[in-house]
């Protein structure tokens, strides 16, 4: 089971064959985002900056949408390239990369299973593989949180903000 | 990570001087998936923020439903937008 352990300002991981199955799968699930227009994850990864003035929001979606989609294949691209079962030393900026990718990936998949507000809990999305993988993340990415910086996260209130 | 909108020329307002004047506040909102401790994270990774501050700044966002993070002159505000965006944050843009 995936781990992490801080590593001088950045963390050790350390990565069974399984976990590396699993997140060499993330960027191909990331590429079944459709359109903002019709896909609620997509519309929610590109939330826009102007609710309220239709011409200056699509301009902004307009300018960030291909700085989003280069900034995100990159993050992709290093998360590939340092996946490797056994331990793997991450810098403070691919630990970076990684929690966008993992990030990324809880936005999609808690949209796809319809998660719109603070009171879901992993016993109401079920047991499917989406809400499987959702927990997994979840896990791994505070886990990864928590070795980056020891005390980072303090006490949290709650399991999501 | 890069600018929005470097080619940019155009005036940012067509309102009134007085418009154009008044600051540009960027707004991140609560949402259901997004960790605290990510949150944390990114305030602190984007903007600097102490861990008190980037702290006291998520628990406004989760316990108010949002939390005013940076303000400035428009392009200021739109790149911030951007850069918390890209860390899927839910960041929109507003005058003050």
């Amino acid at each position: 089971m995936i781990d992490f352990e801080p590593r001088g300002a950045g963390v050790r991981v350390h990565l069974s064959t399984a976990d590396v199955g699993v997140l060499r799968r993330l960027p191909e699930l990331l590429d079944t985002l459709g359109d903002p227009v019709d896909d609620p994850a997509a519309a929610r990864l590109a939330p826009g900056a102007y609710p309220d003035d239709p011409d200056a929001d699509a301009e902004f979606r307009r300018l960030a949408a291909a700085e989003l989609s280069r900034g995100r294949a990159a993050d992709r691209h290093e998360l590939l390239a340092s996946l490797e079962a056994g331990a793997v030393d991450l810098d403070a900026e691919l630990a970076a990369a990684w929690l966008r990718v993992i990030n990324e990936t809880r936005l999609l998949l808690a949209a796809r299973l319809g998660i719109e507000d603070d009171g879901w809990t992993y016993r109401r999305i079920g047991r499917s593989s989406r809400a499987a993988l959702l927990y997994y993340l979840s896990w791994a990415q505070e886990s990864l949180l928590a070795a980056l910086e020891p005390g980072f996260g303090t006490e949290p209130a709650s399991w999501t903000a | 990570m890069g600018v929005v909108a470097p080619e940019r020329t155009d005036a940012p307002s067509t309102g009134e001087d007085t418009d154009a004047a008044r600051p540009w506040q960027v707004v991140v909102w609560n949402d259901p998936v997004n960790l605290m401790s990510y949150v944390v994270f990114v305030f602190r990774k984007l903007f600097g923020f102490s861990k008190e501050k980037a702290t006291r700044l998520m628990l406004a966002v989760h316990h108010e439903g949002r939390a005013i993070v940076s303000s400035g002159p428009r392009e200021k505000a739109e790149l911030d937008c951007h850069r918390l965006h890209a860390h899927g944050l839910w960041a929109t843009l507003e005058q003050a």
